[in-house]
C-alpha cells in the first residue's frame, strides 16, 4: 500500500466519524433555535456545503494561476478536480438553502441578498467551466482555455461586492440573523460540521485527483497501443 | 409540521448527494483501474 | 500600432462585406424587440419599469450573436495559423478585432435604440446620459465577448457555447449596473445621478480590457 492510500483511508475514516458526530450534534445536541425552530438545523450542513463549494472554487482559481505560470498539467488536473467538487457541493447548498429560507423568511429566494446571488453566479460560472472543458478536444488547449475562463469568472467577484452597496439602494438588505444569534452549543456543533465537511472535501479531492491522473495515464497508454497496432 | 418536512428533505439531499457523488467517483475509479490493467497487459504482457 | 490598424481594417472589411450577416443581425434586433412588444402588450405593465431591461437584453443577445464568428471564422477558414505566424503580437490581433467589433456593435446599437423608441416610447430627459451609459457598458461587454469568442472558437459546439460561457460572467458585472443606471435615466435622472453606475461600468470595462490583453496569449497560442 502506498503512503498516499494510507493518508486517504485515514481521512475517510476521520471524515466518516466526524460526520456521524456532527449529525448527532446537529440533530440532538444543539438546542432548537428560539425563533426559527427545528428547521434551523438545516443551517449546519447547508453552510458547510457552501463553505466546501467556496473552497473548491478558490482552489480552482489558485491552481489555474499556478498552471498559467508553470504550464504544468498537474495544476490543471487539480483545478478541474476542485471545480467539479465545488459544483457538486454548490448544488447541495443551493438546493437546501431555499428550504431553510422558505421556512424562515417565507420565500424560497431573496433576490436582494448578495450572498445568494454570488453563490448562484459562481455556480453558473463553474458549470460553464465544466461545459467548456467537455467540449475542447486538445489536452493543452483544454488546460489553457479553462484556466483563462476560471480567472475571468472570478476576477470581477470582488468588484461585485463593492457594487452591492450601489444596488442595495434599490433593495434594502434585511440584516441576516443566523450568525448573530448563535448560542455556544450551536457554534460548537457548527464547528464540528464544518470540520467534517472540510476533511471530506480533502478526501474527495485527493480521490478525484488520483482518478484524473489515472485517466491521463490511460489516455497516454491508449496512444501508445494505437501507435503500435495502427 | 411543514417545517420538519423541509428539514428531512434537506438532510436527505445533502447526504444522498454526497454519497451518490462518492459512489460515482468510486465506480469511475474501478473502471479506470480495469482499463489500466488491460492496457498494461497489451503493452507488456503479450509476447511480441 | 500599425499592426492593430491593419487587423482593424481587415476585420472591418470582412464584416462590411458580409451583407447577409449584417442583415441577419439587424433582423434579429427587430424580432427580439417585436417579441418583447407583443409579450408585454398582453399585460401592459408601466413602460418605464420594463424599458431598461428590454433595451439591454436586446443589446446583449444581438451583440453576443454577432460576436460569435469573430474568431470562429478564422478557425473555420483555416486562416488562424497564418494570422498567428504573422510577425505581430497576439494582443494587437485582439485589439484590432476588438475595435472592429466595437464599430459593428455601435452601429447595431444605434439601430436598436432607434427602433426601441419606436416600439417603447419612453421619455428620456437626458439623452446624453443614456448614450454615455450605453457606450461605456458596451466597452466592457465587447471586451469580454471578444475574449470569450476567442475561447469558444476552439470548441466543437456552435454558437451556443459563447452564450453559456458569457452569460454567467455578464450577470454580475455589466447586466446589473447597466440596467440599474438605465432604469434611473428612464425615470428622469440626469447624468449627475448615475455617476456611480458609470464608474462601475468603467471599472468592469478596464478589467475586461486588461484581462483580455494579458490572457489572449494563452487563448490563441498553444
Amino acid at each position: 500500500m502506498r503512503p498516499l492510500d494510507k493518508v486517504r483511508i485515514t481521512l475517510l475514516v476521520v471524515a466518516a466519524i466526524l460526520t456521524l458526530v456532527s449529525i448527532y450534534l446537529a440533530v440532538l445536541y444543539a438546542p432548537t433555535h428560539t425563533t426559527m425552530g427545528d428547521v434551523q438545523r438545516i443551517f449546519y450542513f447547508h453552510v458547510s456545503s457552501a463553505w466546501v463549494a467556496y473552497m473548491g472554487f478558490g482552489l480552482t482559481f489558485v491552481t489555474s494561476l499556478l498552471y498559467m505560470k508553470t504550464k504544468d498539467l498537474k495544476w490543471d488536473v487539480y483545478a478541474y478536480s476542485s471545480a467539479q467538487i465545488g459544483v457538486v457541493f454548490c448544488t447541495l447548498a443551493i438546493t437546501t438553502g431555499p428550504m431553510w429560507a422558505k421556512a424562515v423568511w417565507g420565500v424560497y429566494w431573496r433576490w436582494e441578498d448578495l450572498k445568494l446571488m454570488m453563490t448562484l453566479v459562481l455556480w453558473l460560472v463553474f458549470i460553464a467551466y465544466l461545459v467548456l472543458r467537455a467540449n475542447v478536444q486538445s489536452r493543452r488547449k483544454k488546460a489553457n482555455l479553462s484556466a483563462v475562463f476560471s480567472i475571468i469568472g472570478l476576477i470581477c467577484i470582488p468588484l461585485s461586492f463593492a457594487a452591492n452597496r450601489l444596488w442595495s439602494q434599490y433593495h434594502p438588505t434585511v440584516i441576516a440573523t443566523e450568525e448573530g444569534s448563535l448560542q455556544a452549543s450551536m457554534g460548537f456543533s457548527f464547528g464540528i460540521a464544518l470540520l467534517a465537511f472540510t476533511i471530506l472535501f480533502i478526501y474527495i479531492l485527493l480521490t478525484k485527483i488520483e482518478i484524473e491522473t489515472m485517466r491521463e495515464t490511460v489516455e497516454e497508454l491508449k496512444q501508445k497501443v494505437g501507435g503500435r497496432h495502427g | 409540521m411543514a417545517d420538519l418536512t423541509f428539514l428531512y428533505a434537506a438532510y436527505t439531499i445533502v447526504w444522498a448527494g454526497v454519497f451518490v457523488y462518492m459512489l460515482w467517483l468510486h465506480f469511475d475509479q474501478l473502471k479506470l483501474r480495469k482499463d489500466l490493467e488491460l492496457l498494461e497487459e497489451v503493452l507488456h504482457g503479450e509476447p511480441e | 500600432m500599425s499592426a492593430v490598424k491593419a487587423i482593424f481594417l481587415k476585420e472591418l472589411r470582412v464584416e462590411v462585406r458580409n451583407v447577409q450577416a449584417i442583415s441577419s443581425y439587424l433582423l434579429l434586433t427587430v424580432l427580439i424587440l417585436a417579441t418583447f412588444r407583443f409579450a408585454f402588450a398582453a399585460t401592459d405593465p408601466p413602460m418605464d419599469q420594463i424599458a431598461a431591461p428590454i433595451l439591454w437584453i436586446t443589446i446583449f443577445f444581438c451583440g453576443m450573436f454577432s460576436l460569435t464568428p469573430t474568431y470562429k471564422r478564422e478557425v473555420e477558414n483555416e486562416t488562424l495559423d497564418g494570422l498567428l505566424l504573422a510577425p505581430i503580437s497576439r494582443s494587437s490581433i485582439f485589439f484590432g478585432k476588438l475595435l472592429a467589433t466595437l464599430v459593428v456593435i455601435f452601429g447595431m446599437e444605434f439601430f436598436a435604440i432607434f427602433l426601441f423608441f419606436g416600439f417603447f416610447p419612453v421619455e428620456v430627459p437626458d439623452l446624453l446620459a443614456l448614450f454615455a451609459l450605453v457606450a461605456i457598458g458596451t466597452f466592457g461587454f465587447v471586451a469580454l465577448s471578444n475574449l470569450i469568442s476567442a475561447i469558444s472558437a476552439n470548441t466543437s459546439l456552435g454558437a451556443i457555447i459563447l452564450f453559456v460561457l458569457m452569460i454567467p460572467i455578464l450577470l454580475f458585472s455589466v447586466v446589473m449596473s447597466a440596467v440599474g443606471g438605465t432604469a434611473r435615466i428612464f425615470a428622469g435622472d440626469g447624468i449627475g445621478e448615475v455617476v456611480d453606475e458609470l464608474r462601475l461600468l468603467t471599472a468592469f470595462a478596464v478589467i475586461f480590457f486588461a484581462t483580455g490583453y494579458l490572457l489572449i496569449e494563452y487563448v490563441l497560442g498553444d
